[in-house]
């Protein structure tokens, strides 16, 4: 017989010795979603034990099994997944480091010619696609830009903004454009930090305009000039390209347009706002009118009211009339007696200038206030209606 | 002589002693355990192969033993397409990868990396090692020996965070630039390592005073420790552009402090990373700048350079020079005397780490 002949023969003699021992064929399984361990099953107990005595330690699994990100078209594939290996009587797991991620294509790799006493067998190896489909979303848009108003001062120092879901961070400035009258970019108006201003949820984003360009006498300024000319109208473009944390782009381009006013180097002042105090044995709010908008986000947490003991009420705070106007709602009725309204010093109005200290101090100038205590307060008395 | 020569041992041994015993004090303060770090903040190495990781979202700074305390080769390690390779090993696609900081270990020339595994608010910070031949692992974070500090404006709302630019070891001190996602204000923090309880440390607020007239906030990029004429000050790129000078000293509890600006280097300039470096016998400081490449910036006469209070021509103050042929630099640390390590973003958007000579 011919070397073919004998081969043939053996091969179908091993195969046999191998369905006799009851294995069934070997394949690759993943056990639930995201956080699944991915198992090679079907293996024979004499297979598993071979395996053992490989004594395979981090690293070296990978040439017998491993798990790869599909690599992109006409690139390498890149190094295994981290992860930890385990033999078990069912099989060998692989269990990642990290969960696998929604909307990446992986590749598993068994490579079956590797287990002791399967080589001479000849098997392709074992491989398997796995692809976990991300959840469909509601597309994130922008909820909110702050401030409200569309009179802004030519100094003004941020921007809020807000979306209705969380979102990536990394490329924020290269979506977010500052267009002139013309609908030309301005030029680099907006600091640009590679650790971008974000909140914890992902849900805010605070732009600052250029402070090299604001500050006045340095040379960003000099060479380009202010972000923002009094008498010109200009627009903020948060552009759909801006992705959510789901890597899908916004529901649609947000635009604001505004207008530059006058640059404001007043600081705020809490002698010039309007108090209104509500009745004893409700629940309605306390009222304070500012008498130009104020910084939204500092406005919510530098404003508080304590009451007769100094302590501090616990209630909502509402920001409405483009930031010209705070509430406080205390959860408790009020009663009837003498409370304070507390502002932090740090409170800024648009152009960053605090009650504390305006934006830009000029040191031979006397007149401005350097205001050096932590809080001011304003006194106001809740009435019973009868004492009226 | 064989007094003397007993005189002499008992001195060494003394001395060996000490030495043993000022090392011992520093890793001393940490205890085993799991750190909680909630994101990818910047790196900084302090003494022993102690590396410094700063949390924003938890407003903490952790100082982590990395047991990486033995001197390396000469090896220098080149990699490219590096974000992807992490990427890879973290099962992520490179784009979406964050590489938020790199520092690298002076005792071994191991580098480390900060990452964002995913650039959402959930994405998982992890430690990446990259040795002198280039292989790249994790350096897991359970059962290390660390203590943690927590950054002050902690708990002030949940919306409110302070973004950490930079941070440095410096004579004792950890010194940490941040600026805050509200109120415009700029704070440098030097908190005493070892850490301690009751000591969280000195904050100040940096002003910049333009012309000697105009004085502002101004959050910093960036800095670097350096000594001038014995003295230690910290160069600090400020966000609104001058570089300037702070003495070390000045950083005490609740005072204001005004940098001594030494150069405006320029409009459409974003410092991103210092170091400084000697050759033939002076120093320089290396800047990695988005609009300007790498910038080589000698210090003669850096205590002497007039404060710039005048306005005056584009290269006021210190003089600087580009380097030639070092274009994407974003990241950039001491490698050895000899080198820097860069992490170069290419054309394409990947990564590239190389060590250059020092120009």
């Amino acid at each position: 017989m011919n070397r073919i002949c004998w081969c043939s023969i053996v091969w179908g003699m091993l195969l046999i010795a191998r369905l006799a021992q009851g294995a069934e064929t070997p394949t690759i399984r993943l056990n639930g979603g995201p956080t699944s361990i991915i198992e090679v099953a079907g293996l024979s107990a004499k297979d598993i034990e071979a395996i053992s005595k490989l004594e395979l330690k981090g690293e070296g699994w990978t040439d017998l099994f491993a798990v790869y990100v599909a690599p992109a078209e006409g690139k390498k594939r890149g190094p295994a997944l981290l992860g930890s290996y385990r033999i078990e009587d069912s099989g060998v797991r692989f269990e990642p480091r990290f969960p696998l991620m929604r909307g990446v294509h992986y590749q598993v790799a068994f490579e079956l010619k590797s287990v002791p006493g399967r080589a001479a067998l000849d098997e392709k190896p074992l491989e398997k696609e796995i692809f976990l489909a991300k959840a469909k979303t509601e597309p994130t848009r922008v909820t909110q830009v702050f401030p409200t108003t569309n009179r802004l001062p030519e100094n003004q120092l941020k921007f809020y903004l807000h979306f209705s879901a969380p979102m990536n961070r990394g490329d924020s400035y290269k979506h977010i454009k500052l267009l002139d009258d013309n609908g030309k970019a301005v030029d680099l108006p907006f600091l640009e930090l590679d650790q971008e201003l974000w909140d914890g949820a992902g849900r805010r984003l605070t732009v600052f305009c250029d402070p090299g360009r604001i500050k006045r006498g340095l040379k960003p300024r000099e060479e380009f000039g202010p972000v923002l000319e009094e008498g010109k109208c200009y627009t903020l473009v948060i552009d759909r390209a801006l992705e959510d944390a789901n890597g899908s782009p916004l529901k649609e381009t947000f635009r604001k347009s505004f207008r530059a006013a006058a640059p404001d180097d007043a600081q705020p002042d809490p002698k010039t706002w309007k108090v209104q105090p509500p009745m004893a044995g409700t629940r309605k709010p306390v009222i304070v009118t500012f008498p130009k908008p104020m910084d939204q986000a500092l406005l919510e947490r530098l404003v508080w009211v304590i009451d007769g003991r100094d302590q501090k009420l616990g209630g909502k705070v509402t920001v409405t009339e483009e930031e010209t106007v705070w509430q406080f709602t205390p959860e408790k009725a009020w009663q009837a007696g003498t409370y304070q309204l507390v502002a932090d010093t740090r409170l800024e109005d648009l152009a960053g200038n605090s009650i504390a200290r305006p934006f830009e101090v000029d040191v031979f100038r006397p007149v401005q206030r350097d205001v050096k205590k932590e809080t001011v307060k304003i006194l106001f008395k809740v009435e019973n209606p009868r004492q009226r | 002589m064989r007094m003397k020569m007993r005189v002499i041992f008992a001195a060494l041994a003394g001395v060996a002693l000490l030495a043993g015993s000022v090392e011992a004090k520093q890793t001393d303060s940490l205890k085993s355990g799991t750190p909680d770090i909630k994101s990818a903040g910047p790196l900084a190495f302090g003494p022993e192969g102690i590396l410094f990781v700063g949390d924003p979202e938890g407003a903490m700074l952790f100082a982590i033993d990395t047991g990486d305390r033995t001197a390396g080769g000469t090896e220098r390690p080149k990699v490219e397409g590096l974000d992807e390779k992490i990427a890879s090993l973290l099962g992520i696609e490179a784009k979406d990868l964050r590489i938020v900081d790199m520092a690298v270990n002076p005792i071994s020339g191991n580098a480390y990396l900060s990452v964002a595994r995913g650039k959402g608010p959930d994405a998982k910070p992890v430690l990446v090692r990259v040795d002198r031949a280039g292989k790249i692992t994790e350096f897991p974070v359970k059962d290390v020996k660390f203590a943690g500090a927590t950054l002050p404006n902690a708990a002030e709302g949940k919306k409110r965070q302070d973004a950490i630019t930079h941070m440095a070891y410096v004579k004792g001190n950890v010194v940490v630039a941040g600026l805050s996602n509200e109120e415009f204000a700029s704070k440098l923090r030097s908190i005493p390592f070892p850490f301690t309880e009751g000591d969280k440390g000195a904050a100040v607020e940096i002003f910049h005073g333009s012309h000697g007239k105009l004085e502002t906030a101004s959050p910093v990029r960036t800095f670097v420790p350096f000594d001038i004429n014995g003295e230690a000050n910290l160069l600090c790129a400020y966000t609104c552009t001058p570089l300037v000078r702070i003495p070390i000293k000045q950083l005490e509890p609740g005072k204001k402090v005004k940098g001594t600006t030494i150069a405006e280097l320029g409009n459409r300039n974003r410092p991103l990373d210092m170091i400084v470096y000697e050759k033939g016998g002076k120093d320089y400081i290396l800047m990695a700048n988005s609009a300007r490449g790498v910038m080589k910036i000698p210090t003669d006469g850096i205590d002497k350079v007039e404060p710039i209070t005048k306005h005056v021509g584009d290269k006021a103050g210190l003089k600087y020079e580009t380097v030639e042929g070092l274009k994407g630099v974003e990241h950039l640390d001491r490698f050895d005397k000899d080198h820097a390590l860069v992490l170069i973003r290419t054309e394409g958007g990947n990564y590239n780490l190389e060590a250059i000579e020092l120009p």
